[in-house]
């Protein structure tokens, strides 16, 4: 027996949204940096509850480029949205947050909004 | 996408390369009534420099609104709430907006009088997004309160309106679609923050 539980039937998944986001920032954010601040600004803005049923989560993050994706619940994008737009700081140095664009698959959130960014 | 309000050079950079149409917002502090040589000197060298100009006005005298309604000057006149009185003065002497009605106030500084009122005088309120950013979570839990309560009264007496990021340095600007996000957080519906940005500006800049 598997020790997972069992892929569930695509009705009952999470529906989720990918978002692309670019950091305008003094200097260059580590991907680790823009992580704990997603997770700081989440849990700040919407709360515990809030986060629990928004299921932010951090994807990948391109330093070279400071754009990242991530995911969250698709009924959220907007609160998720406004918690990017509260980031003022990150460790203690100024930051902008602009969210590119959301998509429902990563494949295509890189086709329409990270392909000048460098992005496969 | 039109950003009405932005108090800084380098903000108004960064702001034209995300909005369409920025303007540049001159805050002056009276007390008292300004030399206005000098003052319209200033505007004709902003206007040089910025395709839009805008003066914000923040006052504690109702009469100060009147007389720089009444002087013409070739610019946009807002109006900076947060006084009862000052927020009235400014909805009676028609000027373009009153830029957040709430500020510092502990009650949301609008009622269903001044509401009508901005409606049938054609008067914007503005809701801005950078005090939000200054403040500690307490101050902006209620700062929302207060700015989802006058964006019922505005909803209902169907007030012009606008979003704004009112930066005043290159770190408050935020982009169309995060206002617009801030506009849903506070209530609206995706189409009204849409027109938040771009219909009501629009009539504003055309007057």
């Amino acid at each position: 027996m598997s020790a997972r539980p069992k892929t569930l039937p695509p009705t009952l998944r999470d529906k989720r949204r990918y978002i692309a986001f670019q950091v305008v920032g003094e200097r260059k954010f580590t991907s680790r940096e823009i992580k704990n601040a997603l997770w700081e600004t989440s849990l700040r803005v919407l709360g515990e509850l809030g986060t629990a049923e928004a299921k932010p989560w951090f994807i990948k993050f391109d330093e070279k480029s400071q754009t990242g994706i991530l995911r969250c619940d698709r009924r959220y994008v907007e609160r998720v949205r406004f918690a990017l737009a509260l980031i003022s700081r990150i460790n203690d140095s100024h930051a902008v947050v602009k969210t590119l664009g959301v998509s429902g698959t990563i494949k295509r959130l890189k086709m329409k909004f990270l392909k000048e960014f460098g992005w496969k | 996408m039109i950003e009405l309000d932005v108090r800084n050079d380098e903000a108004y950079a960064l702001a034209e390369q995300w909005y369409d149409e920025v303007v540049f917002t001159k805050v002056i502090s009276l007390e008292k009534s300004p030399d206005y040589a000098a003052l319209n000197e200033e505007l004709s060298e902003l206007r040089a420099k910025y395709k839009h100009v805008a003066l914000l006005l923040i006052t504690k005298k109702p009469s100060l609104i009147r007389e720089l309604k009444n002087r013409k000057l070739r610019a946009l006149l807002y109006v900076q709430g947060g006084n009862l009185k000052i927020n009235r003065a400014a909805l009676e002497a028609k000027v373009d907006a009153l830029i957040s009605p709430e500020l510092g106030r502990r009650d949301s500084g609008m009622d269903h009088i001044l509401a009508r009122m901005a409606a049938r005088n054609d008067v914007a309120i503005g809701f801005s997004f950078s005090p939000l950013l200054r403040a500690n979570p307490y101050e902006r839990a209620n700062m929302l309160r207060l700015m989802m309560r006058n964006w019922r009264l505005i909803e209902k007496y169907r007030a012009p309106r606008f979003l704004t990021s009112s930066a005043e340095s290159i770190w408050e600007v935020r982009a169309p679609r995060d206002l617009m996000s801030f506009g849903i957080a506070l209530g609206m519906e995706i189409p009204q923050a849409k027109a938040s940005l771009t219909f009501f500006p629009q009539k504003i800049l055309k007057k």
